[in-house]
């Protein structure tokens, strides 16, 4: 061996680990919704149903996609698209528009597609506090839905938490509202509801429940976070005789996002996913902890079967990303649990979870 | 009204299926990496974020000739390193490149602020290896960087590259001597 070839292998070693160390720098944020929507506009021209959703249609049951047909569509239309039946869509305009209205090509004709919608829920069992959490719901619009149409329909899901109070701690302030219209440009996005709200809510929840349908829109339209400003058909100047019309919403910079968002959210397994046996389980999420720092349990048949404690990739008040290897699982019904503990006193501060099935 | 999964699926609808489990997977294992590889190419995390999501929805389009999570993960690496070039040849991150280990933290494009213990890292190091890969040819740099950040074998390199395993093995040998001259001062 040359002194050539013993001074390349050092220089090896070193590369590896500074490309290694660099690249660490960047923590690459999560683009699953965008990559999902993108494949969702993508493939609904040569595929009559899609498949992401079906986590979240099984679990949610038979009330789910009826509860959630009325979005856009005038009602009359059929809610599940018959197979071949959806052979044109607004693909490739639809992410790359700048405007829109929800109010145009109505044809009667839906297609299914899988909306961002995000709903108030408790952060933990104690439910004294709430926060944000985000789901993607099948949701039918007509096809060729425009970018406004399809965030409308959105912000219809997320009014309607209806459907998911059977397993998820949601509230339903928008209980008895509707939303009539969703119009964009590239700096304002204006919904008009039919009326302010339901009462009976506290400020944390009302707030909350405003900034669900900020959030929706600016998810489902993909253009960022376009400030958005309300209108009530009723005449109303305040949304729960608080929130002023006259004024825009937008989300929180990314380090008051923990304001907004519930603490822990459990991304995948996606509730009521059926898992192939054999192949290793993942579990991730997003998680905004102290010291970035949750446990996590699995459970069998209520027992708890394996648990831990992981480290997201930021810690709060930065939002950051977690991801637990629970390996190769035997088949049977499970529920993945995260939660944090109160360093101070001991409370739950947030907890969450999924259940899933490996056959 | 049944829904999605109790209406059943059948035929064609498998593909879809395939492909969206593929790009779950592939997704939750493959993101973080591709994301920093991309952006050891190109030096801004948004660009890197956006070529990296157009891989992945590019990938389940082909899924109909991929079939196979394998040839996916090169179809990703493949689509990953030419986007970050044409990026590179297209707007002038180039020069972004050059000039980041001397310029401000946010010329790099990075969102996210590393820790205070890499900072700490980086300043004891200097990082001067990296400084000189962004100072190689465009190929050198490319090879190198799959080989030593994400440890690809020679073949898979000249897959992702196009181009013959011999001129990887000729790359990477010019590349190293060029890091080691930059270093260590010439022989």
């Amino acid at each position: 061996m040359t002194d050539d070839d013993m001074r390349d292998s050092d220089i090896e070693r070193q590369l590896r680990e500074s490309l290694r160390r660099h690249a660490e720098r960047i923590t690459p944020r999560e683009r699953r919704t965008e990559i999902l929507a993108m494949v969702q506009e993508q493939t609904e021209t040569s595929e009559p149903r899609r498949r992401w959703l079906i986590p979240v249609a099984a679990a949610a049951s038979v009330a789910l996609i009826g509860a959630v047909a009325w979005g856009v569509a005038n009602t009359g239309t059929q809610q599940v698209t018959p197979a071949g039946t959806s052979t044109s869509s607004t693909t490739g305009t639809a992410t790359s528009s700048t405007t829109g209205t929800a109010t145009s090509n109505a044809t009667g004709a839906t297609t299914q597609v899988a909306l961002p919608a995000y709903f108030v829920g408790a952060n933990s069992g104690t439910g004294d506090t709430f926060g944000l959490y985000r789901e993607f719901v099948a949701t039918a619009v007509p096809v060729g839905a425009t970018p406004a149409q399809k965030a409308k329909a959105a912000v219809a899901v997320a009014m309607n938490a209806q459907p998911f109070t059977n397993f998820e701690p949601y509230v339903q302030p928008w209980s008895g509202t509707k939303v009539e219209d969703l119009t964009f440009t590239p700096d304002l996005i204006t919904i008009t509801l039919n009326g302010p709200g339901a009462s009976g809510f506290t400020p944390e929840q009302t707030k909350l429940a405003v900034q669900e349908l900020v959030w929706t829109a600016q998810a489902a339209i993909g253009q960022g976070t376009i400030p958005v400003k309300f209108v009530v058909a009723d005449g109303s100047p305040q949304l729960f005789g608080a929130y002023a019309t006259d004024k825009t919403y937008n989300r929180p910079t990314k380090e008051q996002q923990y304001e907004d968002l519930a603490p822990i959210w459990i991304l995948s397994p996606e509730r009521g996913k059926v898992l192939a046996a054999g192949d290793p389980v993942v579990a991730s999420g997003e998680s905004c902890a102290f010291e970035a720092t949750t446990v996590w349990e699995l459970k069998k048949g209520g027992a708890v079967v394996r648990s831990g404690s992981t480290m997201a990739s930021s810690a709060c008040p930065i939002r950051g990303t977690w991801q637990v290897d629970l390996g190769v699982l035997a088949p049977g019904s499970y529920t993945f649990r995260m939660f944090e503990v109160s360093q101070k006193d001991g409370k739950l501060v947030a907890e969450t979870s999924k259940p899933f099935t490996v056959k | 009204m049944l829904t999605v999964a109790e209406r059943g699926e059948t035929g064609p609808a498998i593909a879809g299926w395939e492909a969206d489990t593929a790009l779950t997977d592939l997704y939750a294992a493959h993101w973080h990496s591709l994301v920093r590889l991309s952006w050891l190419l190109v030096r801004d995390q948004y660009v890197a974020e956006e070529t990296v999501q157009e891989a992945f929805v590019a990938m389940h389009s082909h899924w109909s000739q991929l079939r196979d999570r394998d040839r996916a993960l090169a179809y990703l690496r493949r689509s990953v390193v030419n986007s970050s070039r044409s990026v590179l040849r297209h707007r002038v991150v180039e020069d972004r490149y050059l000039s980041a280990e001397t310029s401000a933290r946010t010329a790099l494009g990075m969102t996210t602020e590393p820790s205070a213990e890499t900072l700490a890292l980086e300043h004891a190091t200097g990082d001067r290896l990296v400084a000189a890969l962004g100072r190689l040819s465009r190929r050198q740099r490319e090879v190198l960087t799959l080989r030593y950040y994400l440890d690809l074998s020679e073949v898979q390199i000249a897959d992702a590259l196009h181009i013959s395993p011999g001129s990887v093995k000729a790359h990477a040998h010019r590349g190293l001597a060029a890091l080691r001259t930059e270093v260590e001062g010439p022989s």
